[in-house]
């Protein structure tokens, strides 16, 4: 008899809640993590931290903007010893319930570091460097993915990736954010309500390339305006540092080269999945050329009595596809006719506004030849918007052409990531635009976007009249 | 935890399944792949082996049960293999948030098979078991244990005289016989007590196995260096593709109806939604499953609905009224041949014509040749001459080769050439395929002829046999009968009847001539008269001039 009927290496949003469900459906259940608690990337280095901090800097933005409705605080005193205090306070108070919540399961939480021996075998390190091997019936690996770094950046003082920029050890006078995605979107939005002139470069032509342009397009105009300066089709051909700073040189669309100096450099050009040094290659389990492991739609690796979720799976790297594909691993180990199957998943960028969005983007309907119909609903239609000052906003239904049925959904706007998942469940359960448009939806709040968008499909918003 | 063994797939177009014998009970340890149900079907008895090893704790199902697949039919206690969970464990778990304090339940222990360390004896009943189907009076011709003999498992109890056979009875309890209650003469009934034995085992039914350990129904425990990777897994992989995810446009079907439609085996792409613009139920999922049913066992005509707005039969007499009446219950087989034969006669517009084959040189070739066949193994006869006849005829006339599909409205042609073979056996009529009849040699077809159909008198056809025919060939032996008109073995579009050879008078030189009648129906969906007529006239000449077959027909 093994060890362990199941052996979960990695507590991050995959991991735990794999570990959690598997107590829950009677196995005797071991996750290995290299934290104190479970909890991962997502609760100690990732969303967590990210969303405390960009709360804050919500308060220090919609504090100045409501000078235009006649409310003025004076500037803004920001204590960054207290604020990182407040933020790992938020981390210690969400990991430290995690671990009692697999405490009352009785999972057996070791904290350490597992390598495998083997298809039913692992090696695990202790934090004390004390080593065992421990045999299981089944094993997850959920061991999420790192901060991609380029590589001559590497090492470089006073450049960090997302970890080092949540770690929030001073606020610099100037900020250059590599890469436009919603890593470095977010949080050099943060620093930028902190104090901070930050600057951001891509090399794409668009900032948040994921995204529809039109959601993205809102996005960037008030970047443009809150920002330093926003370089788009521009290279990074190297940097340099020294105690106090960091030279960067870039090489723009046209060619030209220019160098500036900063004091702080945040690189967030992607995430790596976490699957080298565990000893897969012990297994059967196949690792793909992008370092994703291969698993079929229960989940399963090559490797029959391993799983892998989460991150080290594949794309998208979420949190909630993560904790969804637990799930299914463990119904799967359980014997059950399950599969990994979503219709939609939501993405969500945290920034100022919010970009949210599910299913089919307008881009990928194009690429994939498909026929749809699309309603936009301007927020400066709505009520609520207006009330909130914030008019910028908009909504976006792509809905089958024939059927009307509801395709995919994007939101840019305050709250987009709260509304989206009236559009995920749309998408899921085959609504069509009629049936949105025929469910009532609260007034006034941003949801009725939804609603009249829904109508503009099939017909005529109530409050939008589209040319 | 309990595991269930369930009725799994036995193949395509089963739908009638009637429990033979039952051979675990309660306390067995039953390993993979063991056999623990003789089923009948409408196609073959076959022996249904266990996915799953463990002790039995409950059996759910008894000799005479009809079964569906999924039905449930035993209950295992420390099973290696999960194939189905149960529904109850099913359940979804709560999402991961701080509800109330979850204990984690106990996880699986497997039970050591009939635990009852105690050595201390138990009394233990032996009675009489379920014998067979419709076996009603029992006798007792000799009683082969008296008090104080120590019998063990399977050692011959009694000799029984049934109304079917006399058997051997034999005991599924071990010990010291304590007390004998029955004699030699005495009718029995099916749980009727024969002897009290002092047992040491379980008072249920000792184990199949001396003296399990726990440790033989667990899963084989990975060492740590375990080489054989596979081997461990605790639950039966569920291949990708029986369960395959939605693939190019995705069916409007919400989750919950997605994976309701994935655990009862239907693809949900296929059924179609009554909701706005196609949107599919939960209802939809099972409308479709059940209509699925519905039309799997579509011949079911007899049983009363009738088709196509013809009056329902009416009802029986009493028969009472004019003398006494036993009702005997259909086997599955009688019963599977009423409703596969109305549903061909009345579906399918038949045409029947008759001819006469002269075969006084087929048959001489048969003599002169058959001890090569017999060499073989086999037995050359007329049948399997026609058999080959027939093939090199479906080549030439291929929608002879064919099934009618009138929902699509079209003609499906087979490139295969599989020849069924009506065989009369004891439990009913059953028809074998031979497969490829156009790649076997004559010697080949009769070896095999030989071989199947006695397989199929003796009960021991395989589902494989049986299925796969593209045409039949009805014979209706030496006894009585020249011309009759055979009913399409549907969804094959002819069938060739071969009735008794009779000796005639040639009209040329009054020389004898073997004559034998063969009556042609055929589907007029699909054939027609002179169609029909040319092909007969083909096979007729083939069985007159044989040697045209080696010029290539």
């Amino acid at each position: 008899m093994a060890d362990t009927e199941l052996l979960i290496v990695g507590g991050g949003p995959a991991g735990y809640p794999a570990a959690f469900i598997g107590a829950d459906h009677g196995l005797d259940v071991t996750l290995v993590d290299m934290e104190d608690n479970p909890g991962g990337v997502c609760l100690y280095r990732g969303c967590i931290p990210s969303k405390a901090l960009l709360h804050v800097a919500e308060i220090i933005t919609e504090a100045r903007e409501a000078e235009a409705f006649g409310l003025t605080f004076g500037e803004p005193v920001l204590d960054v010893d207290k604020l990182r205090e407040w933020k790992n306070s938020v981390v210690t108070k969400l990991t430290s319930g995690l671990g009692q919540l697999g405490k009352q399961r009785k999972v057996n939480f070791v904290q350490g570091r597992a390598t495998f021996t083997g298809a039913n075998s692992v090696e695990i390190e202790a934090a004390d460097g004390h080593k065992k091997t421990m045999t299981f019936d089944n094993a997850i690996v959920s061991t999420g993915s790192s901060p991609a770094m380029i590589p001559f950046a590497r090492g470089l003082n006073r450049v960090m990736d997302s970890t080092g920029a949540l770690a929030l050890e001073d606020i610099p006078e100037r900020l250059l954010v590599v890469g436009g995605g919603y890593i470095g979107l977010e949080l050099g939005q943060a620093y930028c309500a902190f104090g901070s002139k930050v600057s951001v470069v891509e090399m794409l032509p668009n900032l948040m390339a994921g995204a529809d342009p039109d959601l993205s397009r809102v996005l960037a105009q008030r970047v443009k305006k809150d920002f330093e300066a926003v370089m788009l089709n521009t290279k990074v051909l190297g940097m340099a540092s020294n105690e106090t700073s960091v030279t960067v040189r870039f090489e723009g669309a046209d060619g030209t080269r220019s160098e500036e100096t900063y004091d702080r450099v945040l690189v967030s050009v992607g995430r790596r999945p976490n699957s080298a040094d565990l000893g897969l290659e012990t297994t059967a389990v196949v690792v793909n050329e992008q370092g994703f492991v291969e698993v079929d739609n229960q989940r399963r690796t090559a490797q029959p009595s391993i799983y892998a979720i989460g991150d080290v799976a594949g794309e998208p790297m979420l949190a909630h596809k993560a904790t969804h594909e637990a799930r299914v691993a463990i119904e799967a180990i359980k014997g059950h006719k399950t599969i990994y199957d979503p219709s939609a998943i939501p993405a969500v960028v945290f920034t100022n506004p919010q970009i949210a969005w599910c299913g089919i983007t307008e881009r990928e309907a194009k690429e994939q030849g498909i026929e749809v119909k699309i309603a936009k609903f301007p927020w400066a239609a709505s009520g609520r918007a207006t009330t909130l000052g914030r008019s910028d906003g908009l909504t976006k239904l792509i809905a089958d052409a024939e059927t009307e049925r509801i395709l995919g959904v994007g939101l840019v706007g305050p709250g987009a990531g709260e509304m989206i998942a009236e559009g995920t469940l749309a998408i899921e359960m085959g609504a069509v635009a009629e049936d949105i448009a025929l469910t009532i939806h609260p007034h006034p709040t941003l949801s009725e976007t939804i609603m009249e968008a829904a109508e503009a499909i099939s017909g005529k918003a109530v409050h939008y009249v589209s040319r | 935890m309990a595991t269930e063994f369930k009725l799994p797939e036995l193949g395509e177009s089963i739908e009638t399944i009637q429990v033979l014998k039952v051979l675990v009970s309660v306390g067995d340890t039953v390993a993979v792949d063991q056999s623990v149900l003789e089923l009948e079907t409408d196609k073959a008895t076959i022996d249904l082996p266990s996915s799953v090893a463990g002790s039995v704790k409950q059996v759910h199902v008894a000799v005479g049960d009809e079964l569906k697949i999924g039905d449930l039919i035993f209950s295992l206690e420390g099973a290696t293999a999960e194939p189905d969970s149960t529904p109850t464990s099913a359940e979804p778990v709560a999402a991961p948030e701080p509800v109330a304090p979850v204990l984690a339940p106990e996880p699986a222990r497997p039970e050591a098979p009939a635990a009852s360390p105690s050595t201390a004896p138990t009394a233990v009943e032996f009675r009489i078991p379920e014998l067979g189907e419709s076996i009603e009076t029992i006798q007792v011709l000799k009683v082969f244990a008296s008090v104080g003999d120590t019998i063990s498992l399977d050692d011959p109890a009694l000799e029984l005289e049934t109304d079917k056979a006399t058997i051997e009875l034999p005991v599924t309890v071990a010990g010291v016989v304590e007390h004998v209650h029955v004699n030699a003469g005495d009718e029995l009934s099916v749980g009727d007590l024969v002897f009290t034995v002092m047992s040491d085992a379980a008072p249920v039914a000792a184990p199949a196995a001396p003296a399990p350990e726990p440790a033989t129904t667990e899963a084989p425990a990975p060492e740590a260096s375990a080489t054989e990777p596979t081997a461990v897994t605790s639950a039966e992989p569920v291949a990708e593709s029986t369960l395959p995810a939605s693939k190019g446009k995705r069916s409007p079907a919400a989750p919950s109806v997605r994976k309701f439609a994935r655990e009862i085996g239907i693809d949900i792409s296929q059924v179609p939604g009554t909701g706005p613009m196609g949107r599919i139920s939960a209802g939809d999922v099972k409308t479709y499953s059940k209509q699925l049913n519905v039309s799997r066992s579509a011949p079911a005509v007899v049983a009363g609905s009738a088709p196509m707005g013809m009056p329902s039969l009416p009802e029986l007499p009493d028969f009472g009224k004019f003398g006494t009446v036993k009702r005997d219950k259909m086997s599955v087989i009688r019963r599977k041949t009423a409703e596969q034969m109305t549903m061909s006669w009345l579906m399918v517009p038949h045409v029947t014509i008759f001819e006469k084959a002269d075969i006084t040189e087929l048959d001489a070739l048969r003599k002169r040749y058959g001890d090569r066949a017999e060499d073989a193994g086999g037995k050359l006869t007329v049948a399997s001459m026609i058999i080959k006849i027939v093939a090199q005829a479906l080549k030439i006339f291929p929608n002879f080769n064919a099934s009618v599909d009138m929902v699509n409205r079209e003609i499906i042609y087979k490139t295969y050439c599989n020849i069924g073979v009506a065989v009369d056996t004891e439990r009913g009529l059953l028809v074998p395929v031979i497969k490829d009849v156009d790649r076997k040699t004559m010697i080949e077809i009769a070896t095999e002829l030989t071989e199947i159909a006695e397989r199929t008198r003796s009960g021991k056809v395989q589902m494989a046999d049986l299925e796969g025919g593209s045409f039949t060939v009805s014979n209706l032996g030496r006894t009585a009968g020249t011309f009759f008109t055979p009913i399409i073995n549907y969804p094959e579009v002819a069938i060739l009847g071969v009735g008794r050879m009779e000796i005639e008078a040639s009209v040329e030189d009054g020389s004898p001539r073997k004559m034998l009648p063969l009556s042609l129906s055929f589907d007029h969906r699909a054939i027609d008269g002179a169609d029909a007529s040319r092909f007969l006239a083909w096979i007729i000449e083939a069985l007159k001039e044989p040697f045209l077959l080696s010029l290539g027909g």
